[in-house]
């Protein structure tokens, strides 16, 4: 319990060094591009196209998915992964990538990650603010459904803070784990509904199973919310169910972090 | 007397894990795994303020570790370490992005020592001034020279006025000229009354600096009190230790490392 207070008076004492340095990530990532910050568009456009020429017009001909445009549905599903597949890999990478340039000076290490996640947040904004103008040209958009995208927003840059405290940690002590995560990360974006729909064709030991994937509980709530308006699933053992599941990744991450602490900077 | 920096019976130990493996059981098992190295055993020291301590020792003795500890970068491992205002290693190279412009740097490495943005702000045209970069301010710093880059890094973490300034053989980077002109900037602090730590080599630069000494060997404190005193058991000492035979040496240092 003391960790975790001392966890969050770090992060509230640091607020304004976390931003800060988010956004000169932000800019260092594609500062020496010539196309500079416009990338961040670009490179998940190209994922989409591709996937749209794929999934939408090779193997479905074009069909729309329950009614909706094909590239539509792709959209309120994709631009979320990326925030997900983003915020994972980024935030196992994030300790160990940025401990040589802060282990000559007093540094509170717990934001890194938080930093990382922060920035992945940003470029997923922007991706969401795009999303919306198309929808807002197409489907149209409510009330009902910004406030489910923000709900979900909130909760998933939670759960991925969470899990970025332990697998950085787990990654900065042994950098194998990164490739562990990587490949389950590839694995989750089969294993998650994301270019496929739970029907009434789904069998139901499937459907079972993906309550207990967190991701599919996020998917699921973006797609609901922004194309039919839906919000019942926040009112559903589903929500609670996340919810414990960032309860618990953040207590361990917290507990794991400061244990691991002092050592992050002595194996340097 | 009122002190600045105290260390009561502080010991510091690092693990060697044989696998990585071991690294990670670590976090999870109650049983220690790995073997421990003692860099520093039972050290105990008080500095005033306004001492300028010079740190002496062999290579592998523990100044490192000890002038971490001082800058609060790592805990001990027993013991207590008490820092009385701010304290901060001079590191020239640390907390700098090639990809950013040194004016950018100036913010970045600020921030990331615990500066706010109105200090920032404050000590931002100094740092110019000081490390003489001209145009090349608004430039990303991998166009820089190595020396350029010294410059900036040295400014920035001089201009963070710490309480308490652990030099450690960060000096030896530049030319002439630019140690020089650290030696200058440094010798300022001392005449403010700020408390220095200074580790070097170079014994006669230390007895030139610095009013007190603190001998380490071996991980523990041979000798602590005025320049003089240590400067001239420590040459007596060295003396003796470069006449040893390899194998000697090899011998002395087994008894340590066993």
């Amino acid at each position: 319990m003391k960790t975790i207070g001392w966890l969050i008076k770090e992060h509230w004492t640091n607020a304004y060094l976390m931003l800060r340095l988010s956004l000169y990530d932000l800019k260092t990532m594609h500062v020496s591009n010539r196309l500079g910050l416009l990338w961040f568009i670009l490179t998940p456009a190209m994922q989409i196209g591709i996937y749209w020429a794929v999934f939408g017009l090779g193997i479905r001909g074009g069909a729309p998915v329950e009614g909706t445009p094909f590239i539509i549905w792709l959209l309120c599903g994709l631009i979320p992964w990326f925030y997900i597949s983003g915020g994972i890999i980024q935030g196992t990478r994030s300790v160990y990538v940025k401990l040589p340039m802060v282990s000559k000076m007093k540094f509170p290490l717990s934001v890194i990650p938080t930093t990382v996640v922060l920035t992945q947040l940003y470029t997923h904004v922007a991706l969401l603010l795009i999303l919306v103008t198309i929808l807002a040209f197409t489907q149209g958009v409510t009330i009902l459904a910004l406030t489910g995208m923000l709900f979900y927003t909130i909760l998933l840059t939670a759960f991925l803070l969470a899990l970025a405290l332990i697998t950085s940690t787990l990654a900065t002590l042994a950098r194998d784990v990164q490739l562990v995560v990587q490949s389950f990360t590839r694995m989750a974006f089969y294993f998650t509904p994301i270019m496929w729909t739970m029907n009434e064709r789904t069998p139901d030991t499937l459907k079972n199973v993906m309550q207990l994937n967190p991701l599919s509980y996020f998917i699921e709530g973006y797609r609901e919310s922004l194309l039919t308006d839906d919000l019942s699933q926040i009112a559903t053992k589903s929500s609670l169910y996340v919810g414990a599941c960032i309860v618990v990744l953040f207590v361990v991450g917290a507990w794991m972090h400061m244990k691991a602490r002092t050592s992050f900077v002595d194996q340097m | 007397m009122s002190y600045r920096v105290k260390f009561q019976s502080v010991s510091k130990r690092y693990k060697l894990y044989s696998k990585t493996s071991d690294k990670l059981l670590d976090l999870f098992s109650l049983r220690r795994q790995g073997t421990a190295h003692n860099a520093l055993r039972d050290v105990s020291f008080e500095v005033e303020e306004g001492a300028v301590v010079g740190i002496v020792g062999l290579n592998g003795s523990g100044k490192s570790t000890l002038s971490n500890l001082i800058a609060g970068v790592t805990m001990p491992t027993e013991g207590q370490v008490e820092i009385v205002g701010s304290a901060a290693l001079i590191a020239i190279s640390s907390g700098l992005n090639n990809q950013l412009t040194g004016l950018e740097n100036i913010e970045l490495k600020g921030l990331m020592m615990g500066l706010s943005k109105q200090r920032i702000k404050e000590i931002t045209p100094g740092i110019i001034e000081f490390a003489e970069l001209g145009k090349f301010i608004h430039q990303p710093i991998k166009v820089y020279s190595s020396g350029m880059k010294a410059r900036l890094g040295f400014a920035i973490s001089v201009h963070i006025d710490p309480d308490i300034l652990v030099i450690d053989e960060a000096l030896s980077v530049g030319d002439q000229t630019f140690t020089d002109k650290c030696m200058a900037k440094v010798n300022e602090f001392k005449d403010r009354g700020k408390t220095i730590f200074f580790i070097s080599h170079s014994l006669s630069q230390v007895s030139k600096f610095c009013n007190k000494a603190l001998w380490i060997h071996e991980g523990s404190v041979r000798q602590y009190g005025e320049i003089d005193e240590v400067i001239s058991s420590y040459k007596e000492f060295l003396r003796v230790y470069n006449a040893l035979s390899d194998e000697e040496k090899k011998q002395m240092r087994a008894a340590h490392w066993g």
